[in-house]
């Protein structure tokens, strides 16, 4: 059985280069590529981690859905967390984003710059064939309950789907000058967008907004455990 | 009305399509200086704005591979148009460039989009923003602008406590949370048997971007 300490999280699209970069230069046990499931290198890539002793895993994702991007690599990267913090010798868990589409490596950032995982971008340089290995502006500890406040994550919890804001004014028990502060604030993020239907206004959450609010029962149980 | 920004490398068809939103005011392109097949791609695209109608600016990328000098380039040009609403198509040029640009665009808050390879179908990425500020005590903050105050961004332990009036036991503190959240580093000074000197990571002034 292998021991893992170092785990490499990689996007992936025929980049077979790129992400050799990022196999020699990032220490991994593990290597994990979210990609399509149909990519034809997978099997040489399975086939070199296997004989260099180390484990190589695939995440299956549409490379083109951008919010199925951003879920799968969120839920992946706050999966493998645990895994390199493990004592007494805790390892580190990286992620590449030089391969693949661009609607996969910006979910990737995104999710990596919201787990607060080390983020790198691999690459040969064209002219002169130099390897490069670039590390990303990524916060590390960054803690994803502290992103918005109470009042912002309550309303959060509610965007799982369209509501008109007389609703969200009973679900959430905010007056509505404090829902109305909590709605622009979230709005100029990209969490919502406020829509007329019926002549009612409604708030309708972005692919963003989503995805946050997918994660609002932990952060609230984050924060009931005092974390 | 709206400002486009794209990167843009050999393929001009991939800023096209950003051209089709309604009320573009003018286009801003990045793209590599001193590559001829880009310079082609770059005349493509200025002859197409010219026949559209549409304001055409070029930003030359002198180092298209390095990451923080792209991402302080795209952050000066977009200041320039501050208060003005702007998409950014990050289809094109070095996926060093698209990084950059994302990432600037996360920190601001600027919508991206990217349009497919083959179909040139353009997918909006749903607007991202992250303030790493908010993230900092204000201590925290503190030092980190000292530090990027700096000729060099770092400075000895000793020379950061006397300029911000810390006592060692609140600096101590305040230091190692920017050390694990791998703002900065510290190291042993060259200069002093005892001493360290505290070292801001290069991209630091970038996620401390004022709007």
């Amino acid at each position: 059985m292998v021991s893992i300490r170092n785990v490499l999280v990689s996007t992936y699209g025929r980049a077979m280069r790129k992400l050799n970069v990022a196999r020699k230069h990032l220490p991994h046990d593990r290597l994990v590529l979210v990609c399509d499931s149909g990519d034809q290198d997978l099997p040489t890539i399975r086939q070199n981690e296997e004989e260099r002793g180390g484990e190589f895993i695939q995440v299956e994702v549409d490379p083109y859905d951008f919010e199925a991007c951003l879920n799968t690599c969120y839920r992946t990267l706050e999966d493998l967390k645990p895994l390199t913090l493990a004592e007494p010798l805790p390892g580190g868990l990286r992620v590449n984003i030089s391969c693949g589409p661009k609607t996969l490596v910006g979910a990737m950032l995104f999710a990596a710059m919201n787990a607060g995982v080390e983020a790198y971008h691999c690459d040969v340089e064209r002219a002169t064939g130099k390897e490069l290995v670039i590390k990303l502006p990524t916060v590390m500890d960054f803690e994803i309950h502290r992103r918005f406040s109470s009042d912002d994550w309550q309303v959060i919890g509610h965007l799982d789907e369209g509501r008109e804001v007389r609703a969200l004014v009973k679900r959430t028990g905010f007056k509505e000058a404090r829902l109305d502060r909590v709605l622009g604030k979230l709005g100029h993020e990209g969490l919502l967008e406020q829509v007329m239907k019926g002549g009612r206004t409604w708030v309708e959450p972005t692919a963003i907004g989503r995805f946050y609010a997918g994660l609002a029962p932990e952060v609230r149980e984050r924060k009931v455990n005092g974390g | 009305m709206v400002t486009i920004f794209a990167t843009l490398g050999y393929v001009p068809e991939s800023v096209l399509p950003s051209l089709r939103t309604t009320g573009v005011e003018r286009l801003v392109v990045f793209a590599s200086a001193k590559d001829p097949k880009v310079e082609a791609a770059v005349r493509k695209v200025k002859a197409h704005c010219e026949k559209a109608d549409i304001p055409f600016t070029r930003v030359s990328i002198a180092k298209p591979y390095d990451l923080e000098y792209v991402a302080e380039v795209i952050k000066e040009t977009m200041d320039h148009v501050k208060d003005k609403e702007a998409i950014f198509n990050i289809t094109g040029g070095t996926k060093v460039m698209a990084a950059a640009a994302l990432i600037v665009c996360f920190l601001k808050g600027v919508p991206t989009e990217y349009a497919q390879e083959r179909s040139m179908e353009v997918i909006r990425l749903p607007l991202m923003k992250i303030d790493v500020r908010s993230q900092l005590t204000r201590r925290g903050k503190d030092i980190v602008r000292f530090l990027l105050a700096q000729k060099e961004q770092s400075a000895p332990t000793g020379k950061i406590k006397k300029a911000l009036g810390m006592e060692k036991s609140t600096f101590s503190i305040h230091l190692s949370r920017l050390r694990d959240k791998g703002l900065v580093t510290v190291e042993r000074d060259p200069r002093s048997t005892r001493g360290q000197v505290v070292r801001a990571i290069p991209t630091l002034r970038l996620l401390m971007m004022e709007d």
